[in-house]
């Protein structure tokens, strides 16, 4: 008979152990419990092969079918639910290439633009936070000029989207009531 | 905030799922291996990429199952330092805030020397309070807190707990939000 082990370790930590005696033999009694959350066995070929924007990770979920929760992990479903409420909810492929494009006069680093991309700065307060030494590298009339590009390229988050088209709803009912008012 | 990541593992597909296509029996083998575990000094896997080298399949003798060596790419959360992140406040005491991330991670904490200068703890509502020019600006409950990742750690694992000790995480975030547009995002809209 071959021993089979598979290659799922579970990590364990002692909580407590006692002796127990069974008839003639003295057994140690050990009760742990299971660390989860860390998985081993693996070997690292290259830990940066990249980064994702949090769009890109939307995607990614979506197309694993995290939208209609079957076939996909709970954890999985968790960070499918908070992305979906960031502005990466509303933002496509194509406007994040258009917006990658547009900054590229700014000369920032990647990791900001990857930072711009996600949070979608609206103020300049915002920007000074994502971008290092702001003050020198982005003069103010600059910083406004990206914070336009930003706001024509990105869409703003999914709940103020629903905030504008909920008032909008509310302005076309409220026209039409009058509409309907004057009419008769 | 996600980074891919590129591992190599040797997985042994059991019996019950040889009769699915390779691609899909390794996915799942994956998807129990690794999704939603933290990996050290490479942070939490979150999912699949994909799929780029299979080899092997070779039985043990005594072993009813193939082993294919693959190389696959991981979506992993490993926020860097110096990245703005946006997080719920779940809990705070004395030593600071205690904030989570869509509730898929948890272990995010901003020590007390780190909150906005000067801010004290109230101890009758229990909740910290930034002093701005007299205007007192309460870190409520709930409220989603803009943050700056300081250092990410990833503490050896315990050989022993004591019986009512918190759950032990393998990962952990320290944040900072003493600067301009720090704190709660109500605060700077």
């Amino acid at each position: 008979m071959g021993i089979t082990a598979t290659k799922a370790t579970a990590i364990v930590v002692i909580i407590d152990y006692w002796a127990c005696e069974i008839g003639d033999a003295c057994v140690l009694m050990i009760t742990v419990s299971i660390v989860g959350r860390v998985a081993g066995g693996w070997s690292r070929l290259e830990a940066n092969a990249g980064l994702l924007t949090n769009c890109e990770a939307l995607q990614l979920l979506q197309s694993r079918g995290a939208d209609k929760g079957f076939g996909v992990t709970a954890a999985e479903c968790k960070v499918y639910d908070y992305l979906v409420k960031t502005p990466a909810g509303s933002q496509t492929r194509e406007g994040l290439q258009e917006f990658f494009k547009g900054a590229e006069e700014y000369k920032l680093t990647k990791a900001e633009y990857l930072q711009a991309s996600n949070l979608r700065p609206s103020t300049a307060v915002e920007v000074h936070l994502i971008v290092e030494d702001c003050d020198e590298r982005l003069s103010s009339a600059l910083v406004d000029r990206f914070l336009g590009m930003i706001d024509e390229t990105l869409p703003p988050p999914p709940e103020l989207l629903e905030d504008a088209e909920a008032q909008k709803e509310e302005a076309v009912i409220k026209a039409d009531e009058e509409d309907g008012g004057s009419g008769q | 905030m996600f980074v891919l990541t590129v591992l190599q593992d040797t997985l042994r597909i059991p019996p019950h799922n040889l009769s699915l296509p390779l691609q899909d029996a390794l996915t799942r083998q994956i998807c129990s291996l690794y999704f939603d575990k933290v990996l050290k000094d490479l942070g939490l896997c979150v999912t699949l990429y994909d799929i780029k080298a299979v080899e092997g399949g070779f039985v043990f003798p005594g072993d009813g199952a193939p082993r294919f060596t693959v190389d696959f790419r991981l979506v992993m959360f490993r926020p860097f330092v110096g990245e703005v992140l946006i997080a719920k406040l779940k809990t705070c005491d004395k030593s600071g805030l205690y904030l989570s991330l869509g509730s898929f991670f948890d272990d995010i904490h901003i020590p007390e020397h780190l909150l906005q200068q000067p801010s004290t703890f109230d101890e009758d509502e229990k909740l910290w309070v930034w002093n701005y020019n007299g205007t007192p600006m309460y870190m409520d409950l709930d409220e989603d807190l803009r943050f700056r990742v300081v250092q990410v750690k990833y503490p050896p694992i315990p050989i022993e707990q004591e019986k009512n000790a918190k759950p032990f995480a393998p990962m952990q975030i320290t944040g900072d939000v003493n600067a301009d547009g720090l704190g709660l995002v109500a605060w700077w809209s």
